[in-house]
């Protein structure tokens, strides 16, 4: 089983998504905040991560940047506004996805599938060929 | 880099090129307008990335990308103005890695197709589409094998094996993590496995397999993919 390890403060959006990874067949942590996402990837690294933009804070330190410390897995970063043009500092830190607000849940479950099954590729060694 | 745009105008195109010129300025574009022509392109020219306009005028996108799918993991990524959910769902579901708006912002786009380039070709500052050194030829989509010129045919496990190699040239590969990332973390293969497969290899690659100089062994550490030490003679 795939294992997702979700950080976001707010606990009605942290269980939607919870909910609906569940539901499609992954593994899923649940943390609110990065000191507690931070301990849980000291224990593991996890297929992929969704994280909430206001959590992209650790210690001072950009969140993106210390999880690329620990592990290569796909980061999605749930936007809290609406212009997608905000993700572009979570990209250039190593955010594999921005998505702006709202949240729209079949678009995070296709972006989930597209970059674990590139993420799945990379790890076998065959970013290329059939 | 290469990059393979199908479909869109010439306008577009040429904005394309700009922006993308910004980041990477060795870059080339192929233009195609055909479907038919941009499956071949994407064969036979062994693009970085392919960028796809969607509009309501090319509804082939879709199948253009799962056919793209049956051959090759090349980064796909589709440009459009249609801001439906549905249609960038189902791109993403057959193969996209991503779905951009033809009006977003230039540092927006360039964000976007670095972050997928860097997914796609992780240990390579260059994104590798081939490997050429002189003596040996690896592409990469084609799964094609040439020494000095000639095709060698190699066996599944025989290229992936090489592709680790060549991937992490000039560094050691330890046998665990060639086991790990050809046979798969769950598979308990015997490390003597691998030693087989990389006399088979030598067999196939070197002048002369008992005295290998391209596919070196570093005694208790692992194997090595070197040209330096190759000396002809």
């Amino acid at each position: 089983m795939q294992n997702i390890l979700i950080i976001h403060p707010d606990v009605a959006v942290r269980d939607r998504v919870r909910f609906l990874l569940q539901h499609s067949g992954f593994g899923v942590v649940g943390t609110t905040g990065a000191q507690e996402a931070m301990n849980e990837l000291g224990k593991g690294c996890p297929d992929l991560i969704v994280m909430a933009e206001q959590s992209c804070t650790f210690n001072g330190d950009e969140l993106c940047v210390r999880i690329r410390e620990l592990c290569q897995a796909p980061i999605i970063v749930l936007g809290q506004y609406a212009e997608e043009a905000g993700g572009i500092g979570f990209l250039e830190m190593g955010a594999d996805a921005y998505l702006a607000s709202p949240l729209n849940m079949r678009e995070l479950l296709a972006r989930v599938r597209s970059l674990l099954r590139r993420y799945a590729e990379e790890r076998q060694g065959a970013s290329h060929g059939t | 880099m290469k990059a393979l745009v199908i479909g869109g105008s010439e306008e577009s195109i040429e904005t394309i090129s700009l922006i993308l010129k910004v980041r990477w300025r060795d870059l080339v574009v192929l233009h195609v307008a055909e479907s038919g022509e941009a499956l071949e392109l994407a064969r036979s020219e062994q693009p970085d990335i392919v960028m796809l306009h969607l509009d309501s005028a090319s509804p082939g996108c879709f199948d253009l990308i799962s056919q793209i799918r049956r051959f090759s993991n090349l980064p796909v990524i589709v440009l459009s103005d249609i801001g439906n959910v549905v249609d960038k769902v189902r791109a993403l579901e057959i193969g996209a890695d991503d779905w951009i708006s033809r009006d977003c912002m230039p540092m927006e786009f360039i964000a976007k197709v670095n972050a997928i380039l860097r997914r796609s070709y992780p240990h390579s500052n260059n994104h590798l589409s081939s490997f050429f050194n002189g003596r040996l030829s690896i592409n990469y989509a084609a799964h094609e094998v040439c020494m000095l010129g000639k095709r060698v045919n190699l066996t599944p496990t025989e290229y992936k094996i090489l592709y680790q190699l060549v991937r992490h040239e000039g560094s050691v590969v330890s046998c665990t993590d060639l086991l790990r990332s050809v046979w798969g973390a769950d598979y308990e293969a015997d490390p003597e496995f691998v030693k087989k497969y990389i006399y088979r290899l030598r067999c196939k690659l070197e002048e002369d397999p008992a005295k290998p100089q391209l596919i070196v062994t570093e005694r208790g550490a692992g194997y090595l993919y070197s040209t330096s030490r190759y000396h002809p003679n």
